[in-house]
């Protein structure tokens, strides 16, 4: 099998894998070196489906032990061609990418080939040549395996400006539906947690990640946010993924139900309104209908301010930037554009808000603009 | 109040941060980005990465020969937009900025790579012959058929990469007549 063909199917192995680059505290050291850090580097490219490419993503190999039903590489998918990069080859391939300026970083993954130490090892063996054969010092983010030993963590860690783990399910229950060769407390939580104790060492400065298959064995929208908040708490986790479940030909799954992709949006909103929006856990659990699960016909910010009238309106003039925060329609540029226009002088008409904040259109049945609300049928 | 928005980049160029040149017209910064963003390379084994342009204002060139400079000490960075060839790279053994006039690419090129051979003992071999299918092919294997959704695509594209070569505009010519699988509204 040539390089091209491997790509092919190594590279079509991690289309379900979501990840972005991140911006990273690491410095370039030296003049001798490949590559740099920083975060300009190539524009992103959008595949038909609107997925963002500026990395390399590839699986070091597709041959995996795992029976995880939902998973085109799982023992149990009857349509699988095998493939492996060897280390140099993959090294390789990325560096002719990387200097011609397609690619600004490299996402390696792996399915686990007769062990997780085996796996992380040939993992590595290519990114030990990246590192110190060319001192490639560009980004780069690596998935750990489950089951991962902790000096091979610890190695990969040592590379890595990012590293994730798959969690794939919200709780133990779910988990054990989906696949029966992977303990998920001490294969994945265990390992999460030493990842953790390796970031507050200060290595892997773009932090960790995890993504988890949405509705793939029947968890609601509620198990999600319980295991967000553990995961935000306990394992200090970046960003989590979400990816709807989608039934593919050949896995055990095949015939189940495609989960809309409406609802993993709804889930990165939910996201959003607790890193960047501060929202609460509490309020966040508040959105959710009475079976757990987030009413897919209402934004969850605006089914929250409906839910909350007491709240609102907010006096534009006199409301922190918190409180405009939870305002539908205003996002965090809005609600800054507003705290700079009031600091000039103070805001008389809706007209001259809506001037200077466009997004404030929608807005303003939930502000008061000197006094007045307009618009107001919104609580008809 | 104040906020950081940590998901937000930060985007001043830091030519402007040095203050040289704060005369420069803000249709430079854009084609500066356009070469940074979007510009490929052709590698030779030299140490020498070399890319055509077309239609760049010098100020955009010099910006982005200092990026990639940055970028990639170890090579010396290469624009040919004729009649000029503009080379510069940090190197000790081959040490030059300068822009030269040339007939065509092909006399540009010789000429650069015999002064590179030359001047630079080191080269860079790869195991992997590059082939221009690579990215392409990588490109296409991201695609999830269960999500096409070509009217995304063409919204989130950014219109530099629209050339009539690229992998991505054989992407949006290919799917653009295509009917939706999913969007995020269909299920309700």
């Amino acid at each position: 099998m040539n390089t091209l063909e491997k790509l092919e199917i190594l590279g079509g192995g991690t289309k379900w894998d979501a990840c972005t680059p991140a911006q990273t505290k690491r410095q370039a050291r030296g003049g001798d070196r490949i590559g740099a850090p920083y975060s300009a580097g190539v524009c992103r490219s959008f595949t038909p489906d609107g997925k963002c490419v500026s990395l390399l993503k590839v699986l070091q190999t597709n041959a995996c032990i795992h029976d995880c039903k939902y998973c085109v590489h799982s023992t149990g998918c009857k349509i699988k061609k095998k493939a492996a990069f060897e280390p140099r080859e993959l090294a390789d391939l990325f560096m002719q990418m990387y200097v011609r300026n397609y690619v600004e970083g490299l996402f390696l993954s792996s399915g686990v080939c007769g062990s997780a130490g085996l796996a992380a090892e040939k993992m590595l063996e290519t990114v030990s040549i990246l590192r110190e054969k060319y001192d490639y010092q560009g980004y780069m983010h690596l998935k750990i395996m489950p089951g991962a030993h902790p000096s091979d963590i610890r190695a990969l860690a040592e590379h890595a400006d990012r590293v994730s783990l798959n969690l794939e399910a919200p709780n133990k229950g779910a988990f054990s539906e989906l696949c029966s060769t992977k303990d998920y407390h001490a294969d994945i939580l265990r390992r999460l947690s030493w990842i953790n104790k390796i970031k507050t060492r200060g290595q892997v400065s773009s932090g960790i990640t995890t993504q988890m298959v949405v509705g793939a064995a029947g968890e609601t929208d509620l198990d999600y946010i319980n295991t967000m908040e553990t995961l935000y708490g306990d394992f200090g986790l970046k960003k989590t993924y979400f990816s709807a479940f989608d039934a593919v030909n050949g896995t055990p799954l095949e015939n189940g139900k495609s989960i809309p992709l409406r609802r993993e949006n709804f889930l990165y909103r939910i996201d959003w309104l607790l890193r960047f929006y501060h929202f609460s856990f509490d309020e966040v659990r508040g959105m959710l209908g009475e079976n757990g699960m987030l009413p897919l016909n209402i934004d969850p910010k605006l089914s929250f301010a409906l839910q909350n009238r007491d709240l609102f309106p907010v006096d534009v003039n006199l409301a922190s930037f918190d409180e405009l925060l939870r305002v539908p329609g205003l996002g965090l540029t809005g609600a800054q554009r507003i705290l700079d226009l009031r600091e000039k002088a103070k805001i008389k008409s809706a007209d001259e808000l809506t001037i200077s904040v466009p997004s404030a259109k929608r807005a303003l049945p939930f502000l008061f603009v000197n006094g007045k609300q307009t618009n107001l049928s919104v609580f008809a | 109040m104040q906020t950081t928005r940590p998901y937000q980049v930060k985007r001043v160029p830091a030519i402007l941060r040095r203050g040289s040149m704060r005369m420069m017209q803000d249709s430079d910064f854009a084609f500066g980005h356009k070469i940074k963003a979007f510009q490929r390379f052709e590698f030779f084994p030299e140490m020498l990465l070399f890319s055509e342009l077309k239609n760049q204002s010098e100020v955009s060139i010099a910006d982005a020969l200092r990026h990639f400079v940055h970028r990639f000490p170890t090579f010396v960075i290469a624009f040919y937009q004729w009649p000029f060839l503009w080379t510069a790279s940090s190197r000790m053994d081959a040490r030059f900025f300068l822009s030269r006039e040339f007939a065509s690419r092909e006399k540009a090129l010789e000429w650069l790579r015999k002064e590179c051979r030359e001047k630079i003992r080191e080269r860079l071999d790869f195991s992997v012959e590059w082939s221009e299918k690579f990215y392409g092919t990588f490109f296409d294997s991201q695609f999830i058929e269960q999500r096409r959704n070509p009217a995304l695509q063409k919204r989130l594209m950014p219109l530099f990469f629209l050339d009539k070569e690229s992998p991505e505009y054989r992407s949006v010519q290919k799917h653009r007549r295509a009917v939706p699988n999913t969007t995020l509204g269909q299920f309700v």
